[in-house]
């Protein structure tokens, strides 16, 4: 019989390495136990080869790594697989689920397999995922997800809607015992959208998609046009909120995740990693004097605005901080850093963005970063510089008293040891929410400079010297009868004005009412920062026993 | 210091007393200068043993942009010798003056011996040095006498001559020009002295030129303006028409005597830009205000020269050259690439070379050691008791002396990697030492100046080659910002100089984020490394530059230019002379490639194989191969830098092309094995699965690279022409031995492999479209471009591709926020931009106030202000959204819709695949 020679082919006929010999079953009684042997290699190696060459090839076409690629970024180590043949198939049902050693700590990790079946979920992937998450919790340790699927698997009905529900379940159930991080790379829809944004913290690539639809389906029902990316790429998320870092590549999103990890403690009941620092605690640092004096010596004064990141570099651990959602609402910064070794949540108002007020964007990116710490025992710090939430049509539209009132609760909540530094403005409402005494802060300091007032000058002076306002009027109103010219006495009116504002600067917007109410703890000169906060923290520390979070639940989130 | 042995030992551990007798431990140096060396300065002061050294910490460094600390600052090892100032120099004559005081203050309290000002602006300062020196703190480099005497520009030129050498034509008084203008003669100065109370006498055997430069001393002296910043123009524009009488056809220079780096110049081309580029030269050099000295050179600028410069150490009393660099790799007036020119390498390559080449090797020689002889001879004169650098043009064989650098160059590494300098005892010829670091010999200069001896040269690699890693975009135009995020390690030959930003956090050992804004200048880093020949050290640097990774966000750098050059370099030959016109030709080329490698659409161009395939085994092939092929190739053109560079190294090697014909050379499969290993994407372990070839390619790569290697080891046949013969004619017996199954089957095998592969063809194809094949290395050692790349207006509009401004719809700047507006940061101050004004992105255009903050709004895209809306209304209330600006954006969308581009695209690719 003549064998058919293709006329293309991409093998090398001239292979001296001879492919691997399969078992030779000549041998009757050796025949079970070699094949028992080469069906359990089988078994193993099936899931490794998702849906086959052809589907990875596509994948790699897109610029995607496979699941098991993305695993070799975050470790060296070989995973510890668990479940690996569950499903009909004995394929793993499109997910993989294991134990990772990430620079020495246990990280369980989950990976849709986009080249089987899309990553799309139904109820055996669904029960797969629930049981990871649930050993995850029960062990303690983070978790990573790396998302890339396309939603429910469609031919398993029911069944695949059902697989999310109890992924939901389990996602939600251990929120608040271990963190969890959630990458997202390719194209997640639906329930591959709500699922990961249950995580701690969620990280978006560039050219990829988080939707309830993607473009074809608002197309057809909204008729409205637009790119994937523009419906739900990182730009969007980045700014709304959904997602909490983005990043250029995949190979980005698990390094970054990787680095987050850094800060987060294993569970509810550890605090983050610590480890000595050395960058000397009491260093003075006259930065920031040097900062303070560059801001406030320039032509608006008092009014300048001040880039609150430049104050923080200089009082962590090495300058170094981690920020979250770095692209939306920063008029409210959120961040990760180290004072003394001990991961801190720094939540600073930075007047440089929007002057720093309290919008409802820049509260709810608070309230989460709060509500995280709180739960994970980070300790915080506040750096405080405001004058107070954003007013007008526009914010109570969107229903600022509600997104405020959050994060009063969200700090009122705290448990966690926490300070407050006030560096310049304080005022009215915004001071009373902000982590001040009274919402139960371990500890307020004010800077000399503080301006810790109900109101800022315009409107203080009219309360505080209403009679004197008066009398300024009636004398006004006489000149006028006297026949002064009007030009005349509206000057000599608003001069008087400007006194009364000067004198309510001079003698009300300093931090002496608070410190003589107790409600600030005491004065901290610029340089002085690190040293005061990192020592006060290291006695809350010491006597700080981290546990999981207790008491009854509040009404709001 | 290195021993006899050439290990590393600090003087107060030497062999002998008298090596011993040169101890260094005794200093604390205080080091006023940022940028890469002076991590480098910390570094050598470590090794050499120096007692202590302290650092000034700027504004730029600690306070004014976030994540850009100095990295120096983590693990330094004095923390208490960190020192604060505002800036290491002042705006202006009067906060100069000041900076200086401070600086002098410091070093004073805080007992430090000596201060090193690196190559800051600062380092060639006379004010600056000769204030240091009559605190009685020695000053590590150049005394303020030999900045005087050599270090002005205009002083130098006068020495130059006398000593006869060669200079270019030009003026170098143009401010006593001036003032002669408006006072003629002694009655006239000696009126003008009187009214201004300065104690001037004439001199009565002195020209009245040198008079008028006697009395603007004086003024400079005591601030006072005896020349307007309109006097000097008029005699800048008298002194043009001069030269312009002469050279009609050539440009003219203008530079400030105390300038470097490119800073303080200007050329022009003709007489209406004489004004504003002199107010540019001033401003750039901070001499605006009155009573600076701001006297500028006037000279013929050589378009078409080489730049060269010799490394020269003194003590005073000798004075040592130590061969030379070619810096002609530059653009605006930055240098790119330094590379060591010594006459060791020249004598190596001569040997070699033959017909043209030898002698034109031969004529670099005979310059080279005029230059050397001419640059001892000037160091001596000067009295040169450190380190400096003269600099010349070249022009063919001859050149001409330029200026002398008193202080040390961001290049000096690329000299310390070619001579190492040994010290000999002269009483016992068996006690000597070597250094081979300018900064230690520079801290021994200072320290024991006149008893150092004069050093021998010895050399110790062939070449040294340096790169400049700059914050630009693949235009070379600055870039401002961009965050790192990880860089790798330096590789084992690799010297890097990068401020200290690959110091990690000594807490966590994690890298940390580095905001590019706070660099010193655009300048990042320093890449150097070494080699037996010039060859060798190119591929080693090429080695480098492709292994580096270098990740962030909206980070653009240099790096891919380098990498680029320094291949094509390796392919069109590495003793290439580029002119200083070479990088701004060179990049119109690679504009010219982006152009068309944009055109290009890889995926259409696949699907026109697939098409054309009509066996089923063939289509299977095909799709199998898809990632194999288009990954790297998409990769390729999606950086015209990457490209072009490629195309140089292998041009002639893998492909030839003629008359606009391409045709493969080597086997295909080879070349396609070279395209992963040059974009760094060959198979290793150290690196993410997405930044090397997916294993299903490089399964198949293997196979066809095996089977090939095979087919060679038994028929000899490796290029392409070779294996074409060997397939086309009748079963070769040497491959198959007769057996004609096993010879089908290589035959099903080697069309299988070779499918598909014409389409890396592409690359030569879209180099001999855009005419960036046609630049070529001649024979005298010059680089010919096209018409097209050699002009400089047309270059640079081809250049604009490789930087395309982001386009805007808009014709207007509405507001973000609500608030008061006003167009201005304080009332005293005019508005930021005014009508009719252009405005470059990120730039800010007005001021909102909200709740007593004041918010610069910053331009989101660059363009022109036709109309300011709010003209007039500083302090009225405005609503989110209002209009402020009515403008006309630099770049707009164009017109093009996304078929028509479509369509355009098809037409290029389908064209281009032949």
């Amino acid at each position: 019989m003549e064998i058919e020679t293709p006329e293309y082919a991409l093998q090398n006929p001239l292979a001296t390495r001879a492919p691997l010999k399969r078992s030779d079953s000549s041998h009757p009684s050796a025949a079970f136990y070699e094949e028992s042997i080469e069906r359990g290699r089988e078994l193993l190696e099936r899931p490794k080869r998702g849906g086959g060459l052809a589907r990875v090839r596509v994948q790699h076409a897109k610029n995607r790594m496979t699941v098991f690629e993305r695993l070799r970024v975050l470790s060296s180590h070989e995973p510890n697989l668990l479940w690996q043949n569950w499903g009909k198939g004995l394929d793993g049902a499109s997910i993989v689920t294991g134990i990772l050693s990430v620079s020495g700590r246990d990280v369980a990790v989950y990976g849709h397999d986009f080249t089987l079946r899309a990553g799309s979920m139904d109820a055996t992937n669904g029960a797969k995922l629930a049981r990871l998450i649930y050993m995850a919790a029960e062990r303690g340790i983070p978790l990573i997800g790396m998302n890339d699927s396309a939603g429910a698997f469609v031919p398993a009905g029911v069944g695949g809607l059902d697989g999310y529900s109890e992924a939901f379940t389990a996602l939600r159930r251990i929120s608040g015992v271990v963190p969890c991080i959630s990458l997202m790379f390719g194209y997640n829809a639906g329930g591959g959208a709500y699922l990961p944004r249950q995580g701690s913290f969620m990280i978006q690539c560039a050219d990829t998609f988080i939707g309830l639809t993607g473009p074809g389906v608002v197309k057809s029902a909204m008729g409205e046009d637009v790119t994937a990316d523009e419906l739900g790429g990182p730009g969007v998320h980045g700014l709304n909120g959904v997602c909490d870092l983005t990043t250029t590549d995949e190979v980005g999103s698990l390094r970054t995740a990787l680095r987050l990890l850094q800060y987060l403690p294993n569970n509810n009941r550890e605090l983050a990693p610590f480890g000595p620092t050395s960058d000397p605690l009491d260093r003075f640092t006259l930065e920031e004097d040097i900062l303070f004096r560059k801001t406030f010596d320039s032509p608006a004064g008092m009014s300048a605005p001040l880039d609150i990141t430049l104050f923080l570099q200089q009082i962590v651990d090495h300058g170094e901080y981690f920020e979250l959602q770095p692209a939306r609402a920063r008029n409210m910064i959120t961040a990760f850093g180290r004072i003394g070794g001990h991961v801190v949540g720094f939540v600073a108002n930075n007047s440089a963005v929007a002057s720093g007020q309290i919008d409802v964007d820049a509260a709810r990116k608070a309230t989460r970063f709060i509500r995280f710490c709180n739960l994970y025992n980070v300790p915080m710090i506040f750096l405080e510089d405001v004058a107070g939430f954003t007013p007008g049509t526009e914010q109570e539209t969107r229903g600022i008293i509600l997104e405020g009132r959050r994060l009063l609760d969200a700090i009122i909540d705290l448990r966690v040891p926490s300070m407050t530094l006030i560096i310049r403005n304080a005022f009215g409402g915004a001071y009373a929410a902000y982590n001040s005494h009274f919402t139960g802060a371990d500890a307020v300091f004010a800077m000399p400079m503080a301006r810790i007032a109900v109101m800022d000058a315009g409107g203080g002076a009219q309360f505080v010297f209403k009679d004197e306002i008066r009398a300024l009027d009636v004398e006004f109103q006489k000149a006028l009868a006297n026949g002064t010219a009007e030009v005349e006495a509206k000057r000599t009116r608003d001069a008087g004005l400007k006194q009364i504002r000067e004198r309510y600067e001079r003698e009300l917007m300093n931090p002496n009412e608070a410190l003589s109410l107790g409600s600030v703890s005491r004065i901290v000169m610029p340089g002085t920062s690190r040293r005061v906060l990192g020592e006060h923290l290291a006695f809350l520390m010491r006597t700080y026993r981290p546990e999981p979070m207790a008491g009854p639940q509040r009404e709001f989130e | 210091m290195l021993d006899r042995e050439l290990t590393p030992r600090r003087f107060d551990a030497a062999e002998s007393a008298w090596q011993r007798s040169f101890t260094l431990a005794g200093l604390k140096v205080l080091v006023v200068c940022r940028g890469p060396v002076r991590l480098e300065a910390f570094q050598v002061f470590d090794e050499i043993g120096v007692r202590e050294y302290g650092m000034l910490l700027s504004e730029k460094d600690s306070v004014v942009y976030p994540r850009c600390l100095a990295p120096e600052l983590r693990g330094f090892r004095f923390p208490h010798n960190v020192h604060r100032v505002p800036d290491y120099m002042g705006a202006g004559q009067e906060e100069k003056q000041r900076r200086i005081a401070q600086i002098v203050a410091i070093a004073v309290e805080h007992r430090y011996t000596h201060v090193f000002a690196g190559y800051g602006f600062m380092a060639e300062d006379a004010d600056f040095v000769a204030a240091i020196e009559r605190a009685g703190v020695g000053f590590m480099g150049p005394s303020s006498q030999v900045i005087r005497r050599a270090g002005a520009k205009d002083e130098a030129k006068k020495q130059a001559r006398a000593l006869g050498n060669a200079v270019i034509p030009g003026v170098d008084d143009v401010s006593a020009r001036a003032l002669l203008a408006k006072a003629r003669d002694r009655a006239a100065l000696e009126k003008l002295a009187k009214k201004h109370a300065l104690d001037f006498r004439w001199n009565a055997s002195a020209s009245a030129a040198e008079n008028a430069e006697a009395l603007l001393q004086l003024g400079y002296e005591k601030t006072v303006e005896l020349v307007t910043l309109e006097e000097l123009q008029r005699a800048a524009e008298s002194a043009c028409t001069e030269i312009w009488a002469q050279y009609p056809t050539h440009r003219i220079r203008f530079k400030y005597i105390g300038g470097g780096g490119g800073k303080g110049q200007r050329v022009v081309a003709k007489q209406d830009e004489v004004p504003a580029a002199i107010v540019d030269v001033c401003a750039e050099s901070k001499v605006l205000a009155p009573g600076s000295n701001r006297n500028f050179l006037v000279e013929l600028n050589i378009e078409r020269t080489r730049h060269n410069e010799i490394q020269l150490i003194g003590n005073g009393a000798w004075c040592l050259s130590l061969g030379g660099r070619d810096c002609s790799v530059q653009m605006h007036e930055q240098k790119l690439i330094e590379v060591s020119l010594t006459r060791e390498l020249v004598e190596q390559e001569l040997e070699r070379a033959s017909g043209k080449l030898r002698e034109v090797l031969r004529g670099d020689a005979a310059y080279l050691a005029r230059m050397e002889a001419e640059s001892e001879k000037f160091g001596a004169a000067t009295g040169l008791d450190s380190v400096s650098t003269f600099e010349c043009i070249v022009e063919g064989a001859n050149h001409f002396f330029m200026e002398m650098n008193t202080r040390i160059q961001v290049e000096h590494g690329v000299t310390e990697l070619v001579y190492r300098l040994r010290f000999q005892n002269p009483d016992d010829a068996n006690d000597f030492f070597y250094v081979d670091q300018l900064i230690e010999a520079m801290a021994l200069l200072a320290a024991h100046g006149p008893r150092v001896p004069r050093p021998e040269r010895v050399q110790r690699f062939v070449s040294g080659l340096e790169v400049r890693i700059n914050a630009t975009n693949a235009a070379l135009q600055p870039h401002a910002g961009g965050l790192i995020r990880s860089w790798s390690a330096p590789r084992p030959d690799e010297i890097r100089f990068d401020q200290g930003i690959g110091i990690r956090n000594p807490d966590t050992q994690s890298f940390v984020y580095y905001n590019l804004a706070g660099a010193y200048d655009s300048n990042v880093a320093l890449v150097l490394t070494h080699g037996t020949s010039r060859r060798e050290n190119y591929e080693r640097m090429a080695e480098i530059l492709r292994r580096m990774e270098l990740r962030g966000d909206d980070l653009q750098t240099n790096l891919d230019v380098h990498y680029g050059l320094v291949q094509w370099f390796l392919g069109r030959g590495v003793m290439a002379e580029p002119n200083t016109r070479f990088m701004s030709s060179y990049l119109g080329a690679v504009g010219a490639l982006a152009q068309v490698a944009n055109d290009l659409d890889l995926e259409l161009a696949y699907g026109e194989l697939q098409k054309r395939a009509k066996q089923r085994d063939a289509r299977a092939v095909l799709e199998a191969k898809e990632t194999l092929l288009l990954r790297p190739l998409a990769r390729l053109f999606a950086n015209a830098h990457l490209l072009g560079g490629f195309l140089g190294r292998y041009d002639g090697e893998l492909w030839k092309a003629a008359n606009g014909q391409v045709a493969f050379v080597a086997n295909p499969v080879r070349f396609l094995e070279r395209l992963y290993h040059f974009l760094d994407l060959e198979a290793r372990t150290d690196k993410p699965p997405a930044e090397q070839i997916w294993d299903h390619d490089l399964e198949i790569l293997q196979s066809a690279l095996d089977f090939y290697a095979e087919i060679e080891s038994r028929t000899g046949a490796a290029s392409h022409p070779e294996l074409e013969s060997l397939f086309s004619g009748k079963p070769s017996t040497a491959l198959s031995g007769g057996d004609a199954t096993l010879f089908a089957k290589c035959l099903a095998a080697h069309r299988g492999f070779q499918l598909g592969l014409e389409l890396l063809l592409l690359i030569p194809r879209a180099g001999a479209r855009s005419g960036f094949l046609d630049v070529r290395l001649e024979d005298d050692l010059s680089i010919s471009f096209p018409e097209r790349f050699a002009d400089a207006k047309s270059a640079a509009e081809l250049a604009r591709a490789l930087a395309p401004a982001p386009k805007a719809d808009s014709d207007e700047i509405v507001t973000p926020m609500a608030g008061t507006f006003y167009a201005r940061e304080a009332p005293h101050l005019p508005p930021l931009v005014e009508e009719g004004q252009h405005f470059a992105a990120g730039q800010p255009l007005f001021v909102i106030e909200v709740m007593k903050m004041f918010n610069k709004v910053l331009a989101p895209f660059s363009g022109t202000v036709v109309r300011c809306a709010m003209a007039g209304r500083d302090g009225s209330v405005v609503k989110k959204g209002e209009r402020i600006f009515v403008i006309e954006p630099d770049e707009r969308r164009g017109p093009e819709s996304a078929d028509e581009i479509a369509a355009r695209r098809r037409e290029a690719t389908l064209a281009l695949l032949a």
